[in-house]
């Protein structure tokens, strides 16, 4: 880009000025207070904007001090076109308004275009050429030297500045050795913190330890209390061994006395008793019946008398007149005189009844019936009515005129009248038979002695003929019957054994009686004990017999056990049931004692059980101790538990932890970036300068020599820095050169680049006369640099040094200009 | 069946990314973890599961409390009183060497040994079980344990528990038992309960293999719902429900002011822009500026006035449901015009510069702090130092 014409309408001290900038270099000749740096800054506020007033640039403004209207144009020409920059006042800079060729307005970002990505300040670092931008004294050489590398890129200065500030900023914030810096502080209060929190991490470590502890002492706890009953069951176990010690001893010690050759089995013993019983037995049978026989004897010699003798001998014809008496008792007592006089009585009062005359036998049976047919005869006559055929005559009457049968009724009339016929005949034949009939009965009386009675008492008198008969007969014999009587019982009396004083039979039969069942009484008692001692003796032979077998059958058993009386099987019998009670006490002993009991008991001794019992007991204690123990270390444990539990410091610490961090890593990544920045930058710069460096070499190397009369020849790049070749061909560093040197190399350098950029961008060059160091170059050979440089860039070339004018160059002289306007 | 499924407890392990906040606020976030996994205990009794999996890093083997110990194994203990059995394996957070010595746990607790084991039980309806896991004996596992887990049992079921992450093919990277799904699906299981990425996902619906993700998000990057899995039987197969119980959410909020120009307006409407429910919110503000905002605005917003003003003002309130822990800058970032021309030295000087070893070389012993260590690990932090570092270059000459 080339500005052909500037128009200004105010600007500082400049108002509604024209400019033609035709030469190329531009020479802006001006003595001070001219208007060169205000001419310059109006060039550039139109390009960039107009300055905003505030902080250093607050002096650049250039506002019209003379109420002119601010602002003013630039005709410039970019890639053969022509366009009108204008610049008024506005907002951020200004109001920008391009016009082109054909007086059409471009957009205000063409402005970027034009001036590609620079702006104000970055133009002036690369186009201007002033003494606020060349180096000077205070300049170190070192930086010098940097600076020198990193010409090569765009801005470079600028980014150097850069550097320097974040390098700053940078180390404010944290440098690996510092203290006070803000990440530093946070850094050291981080591992303070974290310091902290290993501490409480120790605590969360306690916990863990705790809880571990806690879960084995429960564990262990647990195990004590599953075990505490199987203990208290072993304590129960050998305190019950204990227990039966005694027991377990007394059945040992009754086990060994096993009682020897008891052959007594309970048969042999039940055999034997009975055995003996029996004997008993027999030998009491005997004696009590050796008792009965002596009272059986003495009752039988008691009984043994004459008396009894005889009636004994005599017992049958004692009996038999015994009989006899009896029958003549009997035959007396029918001759009793009691009857005989009743009898003599009844014959008295029959003989008196029929008039005492001497009464006639009574009839015979056939007289008797003689009689009563006689009698009946008389009696049968009347009684012979038949009633028959009338009584059949009414009937068939009464049922023929019932059923109005006058056959049957005619046929009753008939047999009526047949009876009355027959009725009337028989009338007849009964007068004949009567009058036979008394004369046969006057016979009858006159035969039988009957004629003293009337007939009709004939019959009736015979019963008490009869019984007058009898009773006559029967008092005769009754007479003879006493006489008998008497005489045979005085020959039965003289019979008897025994006198008897008697007044009558009975007495005499009584007291017989008496003396014949007293005899068979006693007889019979005789009889008895005689039967019962021959039985009884009998018996006692009999036991006598058996008991000889029992004893032999006893002493037999004996014999097998080698014994010889009771007393020895008493004996036997008793060492037997000594041998029994043992056997039930230790059975009893063996009841109270189980098997394994036994089995138990059996492995120890009385001394080692009662080590054993003492050794669970205190197996027990020591489990119960355990327990109560881990009970309270378990309190113990959890009161430190929720101590640690509740003390919520370490997650706040932690969590402050992690804040720090936050801040901490914040910090870093501002610091990094920061440092990273900075690299990035050297390093663009770097990169830039490698690569442009041959070529800004070669046009620097020829500003170089201008600058100086060619006393330099070559400029040099390696490693160790720039240095530069003299015609000498001395090599020098860039610190060893003298500081006017070191500043034209660095124009050079900035020349050289100028031109090596210019392919991609060409902007004017500004060069204000400030080059102090310059004083020794002479203008000619300045003006000589800018032509050349002007062969690629339109040189602007502000001096206040009027010596330009005597070098035969166009000069547009401020001074002129002024004076005309003045 | 029914069963539940989650991993990533990291009870009490301290958030992420916060800077100081109330002690309310403090408590309410601590507890958060704790809450979470509570509220899944009881959602196990109350669901009457056969069984709950717990797959590895239940809390931070070096930043646990005595009471996330001692709170982890009265759950169980609530879980043992249901009779409900807990399977748990230890992960790259909890890793030790697990003996078959008396732990604290009840007795309904299983733990996985540091080999590969199967442990089987028998359901109340006699459908039998088998899980296959394993627990972590050290921080990392580079081995592929996949190879170690066992054909299918003859059970009705069979469950593995594997915590670890899918393999990158890459040795720098799979530390955590690394696996395929293809080498998991060869198993022919009915279910793969995994543990260690804090996302919920499924990375296979049949059969399910399954990320329960961490019961509470813990830090900025995990943002979204939180919960664990309700895995039901249903004809023969075994479904996956998500369900939620994280006491705090972790969001982000995109904010563009619209006219504020003073501080104390942007907080207004950083304000406005939440919205307020029962879940505890932690909120991380992304404004976005653009060319036209107000230089005073940036400046508040960068040297973190805003954030301390909005926290205050909160802090001051009785009732908080929500808390900004961060607010991001977003504005158009490129680097400076003036490197336009050099454009390619640039872009080559950037690649050159920001490597891995340049970050390692430049934090020095900063880098012996673990927890930078890890940061600087991050193989996405070249690319946020270089953003950082244009924003360095753009942003001061903004200031120039």
């Amino acid at each position: 880009m080339i500005i052909k014409k500037i128009h200004i309408d105010g600007f500082g001290k400049w108002h509604d000025q024209d400019f033609d900038f035709t030469n190329n270099p531009v020479i802006v000749y001006g003595a001070n207070e001219a208007g060169k740096t205000t001419l310059a800054s109006f060039v550039l506020s139109v390009l960039f904007g107009f300055a905003d007033g505030r902080g250093k640039n607050k002096y650049q403004q250039y506002i019209p001090k003379d109420g002119a209207s601010y602002g003013g144009s630039l005709t410039v020409i970019a890639d053969n076109h022509q366009y009108v920059i204008k610049r008024v006042k506005g907002k951020n800079g200004g109001k920008v308004t391009i016009t082109n060729e054909q007086g059409k307005k471009e957009k205000a970002a063409f402005l970027s275009t034009l001036l590609g990505p620079l702006d104000r300040e970055l133009y002036q670092a690369i186009y201007s050429f002033n003494q606020s931008n060349i180096l000077n004294d205070e300049l170190d050489r070192e930086q010098l030297e940097q600076q020198l590398q990193r010409l090569g890129a765009v801005g470079s200065q600028e980014w150097l500045k850069q550097i320097a500030r974040l390098e700053k900023t940078a180390d404010s914030l944290y440098k690996p050795r510092g203290r006070k810096l803000s990440l530093n502080r946070h850094l050291k209060e981080y591992d303070e913190l974290r310091e902290r929190v290993n501490q409480a991490q120790l605590q969360s470590g306690e916990y863990h330890r705790f809880a571990q502890e806690k879960a084995e002492k429960q564990s262990r706890l647990k195990q004590l209390r599953q075990n505490q009953p199987e203990l208290k069951h072993q304590v129960e176990q050998m305190e019950r061994l204990q227990r039966l010690w005694p027991v377990y001893e007394q059945w040992q010690s009754h086990q060994k006395e096993t009682v020897a050759g008891v052959k007594l089995s309970d048969e042999k013993v039940i055999k034997v008793q009975k055995l003996q019983n029996r004997e008993q037995e027999l030998q009491k049978q005997i004696t009590s019946l050796e008792q009965q026989l002596l009272e059986q004897q003495a009752i039988i010699k008691r009984f043994s008398r004459s008396e009894l003798n005889n009636y004994r001998k005599q017992k049958a014809y004692y009996q038999q007149l015994k009989d006899q008496l009896l029958a003549l008792q009997i035959q007396a007592n029918g001759q009793s005189t009691g009857q005989q006089r009743s009898w003599q009585a009844e014959l008295d009062q029959l003989a008196e009844r029929y008039g005492n005359t001497k009464l006639p036998d009574p009839l015979s049976e056939r007289a008797l019936s003689k009689l009563e047919e006689l009698l009946k005869t008389t009696s049968q006559e009347k009684n012979n009515q038949n009633l028959f055929i009338p009584g059949i005559g009414i009937v068939l009457f009464v049922i023929g005129l019932i059923i109005h049968q006058p056959l049957i009724w005619i046929l009753g009339i008939i047999a009526l009248c047949g009876a009355g016929g027959l009725w009337f005949k028989q009338q007849q034949q009964e007068k004949q038979q009567a009058e036979d009939h008394r004369s046969a009965l006057r016979d009858f009386g006159e035969k039988y002695g009957l004629t003293a009675f009337p007939t009709n008492k004939w019959l009736t008198m015979q019963a008490d003929l009869h019984r007058y008969h009898d009773l006559k007969i029967q008092l005769a014999q009754a007479t003879k019957s006493k006489n008998d009587f008497e005489q045979q019982l005085a020959q039965i009396e003289q019979q008897l054994p025994i006198k008897m004083t008697v007044n009558s039979i009975n007495e005499l039969i009584n007291s017989y009686n008496r003396w014949l069942i007293e005899m068979q009484d006693q007889s019979q008692q005789l009889t008895n004990a005689e039967q019962e001692l021959s039985r009884t003796e009998k018996r006692v032979d009999q036991l006598k017999s058996q008991l000889t077998t029992v004893q032999g059958d006893k002493e037999g058993e004996y014999q097998q056990l080698e014994i010889k009386t009771d007393d020895d099987f008493k004996q036997l019998q008793a060492q037997r049931v000594t041998a029994q009670t043992k056997k039930v006490t230790t059975e009893a002993y063996a009841q109270q004692l189980t098997e394994k009991d036994r089995e138990q008991l059996a492995q120890y001794d009385k001394h080692s059980l009662d080590d054993g019992v003492s050794q669970v007991h205190q197996q027990l204690a020591v489990n119960e101790r355990e327990q109560t123990e881990l009970e309270t270390a378990l309190a113990q444990l959890n009161v430190q538990i929720n101590s640690l539990v509740q003390d919520g410091s370490f997650s706040e610490l932690n969590q402050r932890l992690v804040n720090l961090q936050t801040i901490i890593w914040n910090e870093t990544k501002q610091w990094l970036s920061e440092r990273f920045a900075i690299r990035w930058i050297n390093e663009a710069l770097k990169l830039a300068s490698q690569d442009r460096y041959p070529k800004i070499l070669h046009q620097a190397e020829r500003f170089f020599a201008v600058l100086t009369a060619d006393r330099y020849q070559k400029i040099m790049v390696n490693d160790e820095g720039i240095s530069v070749l003299n015609q000498q061909q001395q090599i020098f560093q860039v610190p060893e050169l003298s500081l006017g040197t070191a500043e034209q190399l660095f124009i050079s350098l900035r020349l050289g680049f100028v031109s090596v950029i210019s392919d991609q961008i060409k902007l004017p060059v500004m060069v204000d006369d400030g080059f102090v160091n310059f004083d020794n170059v002479r203008r000619s050979r300045m003006l000589e640099l800018l032509k050349r440089l002007a062969s690629e860039n339109q040189v602007i070339y502000f001096t206040a040094n009027d010596q330009i004018k005597d070098l035969g160059a166009t000069v547009i002289d401020l001074d002129k200009i002024n004076k005309n306007k003045v | 069946m029914k069963f539940i499924h989650t991993a990533d407890l990291h009870l009490d392990s301290p958030f992420r990314g916060l800077s100081d906040m109330p002690t309310r606020i403090w408590q309410q976030v601590h507890q958060s973890t704790f809450t979470a996994f509570e509220r899944i205990v009881d959602a196990a009794i109350a669901q009457q599961v056969d069984f709950v999996l717990i797959v590895g890093d239940i809390y931070d083997r070096d930043h646990h409390s005595a009471e996330a110990e001692d709170f982890f194994v009265r759950q169980c203990q609530r879980l043992d009183q249901n009779q409900i059995p807990v399977y748990l394996s230890y992960g790259n957070h909890d890793y030790q060497v697990v003996r078959d010595q008396e732990n604290a746990f009840p007795k309904n607790v299983h733990v996985f040994g540091n080999s590969v084991e199967t442990k089987k039980l028998t359901l109340a309806d006699k459908q039998t079980v088998a899980i296959t896991g394993f627990s972590y004996e050290k921080r990392w596992l580079d081995q592929q344990v996949i190879n170690n887990f066992p054909g299918r049992e003859n059970t009705d079921w069979q469950i593995g528990m594997l915590h670890g992450a899918l393999s990158q093919n890459n040795p720098d990277q799979d530390h955590y038992a690394p696996f395929t799904i293809p080498e998991l699906l060869q198993k022919n299981y009915d279910y793969w309960a995994l543990g260690h990425i804090h996302k919920h996902q499924q990375l296979n619906d049949n059969p399910p293999i399954v990320y329960p993700g961490d019961p509470q998000g813990r830090h900025k990057n995990e943002e979204g719902q939180h919960g664990y899995y309700l895995v039901q039987s249903n004809s023969g197969k075994l479904v996956p429900e998500f369900k939620v119980v994280a006491p705090i959410e972790w969001c982000k909020i995109n904010v563009e002011p619209q006219n504020s120009q003073s501080g104390e307006s942007l907080v207004k409407e950083l304000i406005d822009q939440v919205k307020v429910t029962d879940d505890f919110k932690m909120i991380a503000f992304n404004v976005i500026l653009t060319d036209n905002s107000s230089s005073l605005i940036k400046q508040l917003l960068g040297n973190g006035t805003i954030l301390e003003r909005l926290q205050d003002q909160l802090a001051g309130e009785k009732s908080v449901q929500w808390w900004p822990y961060q607010i991001n800058l977003i504005e158009p970032t490129g680097l400076p015009k003036m490197t336009d021309l050099d454009q390619d030295y640039w872009k080559q000087a950037a690649q050159e510069t920001f490597t891995q070893s340049a970050v390692i070389d430049l934090a020095g012993k900063l880098a012996k702090y673990d927890f930078i260590a890890e940061q600087l690990a991050e193989p996405s932090l070249i690319e946020e130092l270089r953003q950082e570092a244009s924003r360095e270059l753009e942003g001061e000459r903004h200031d120039n």
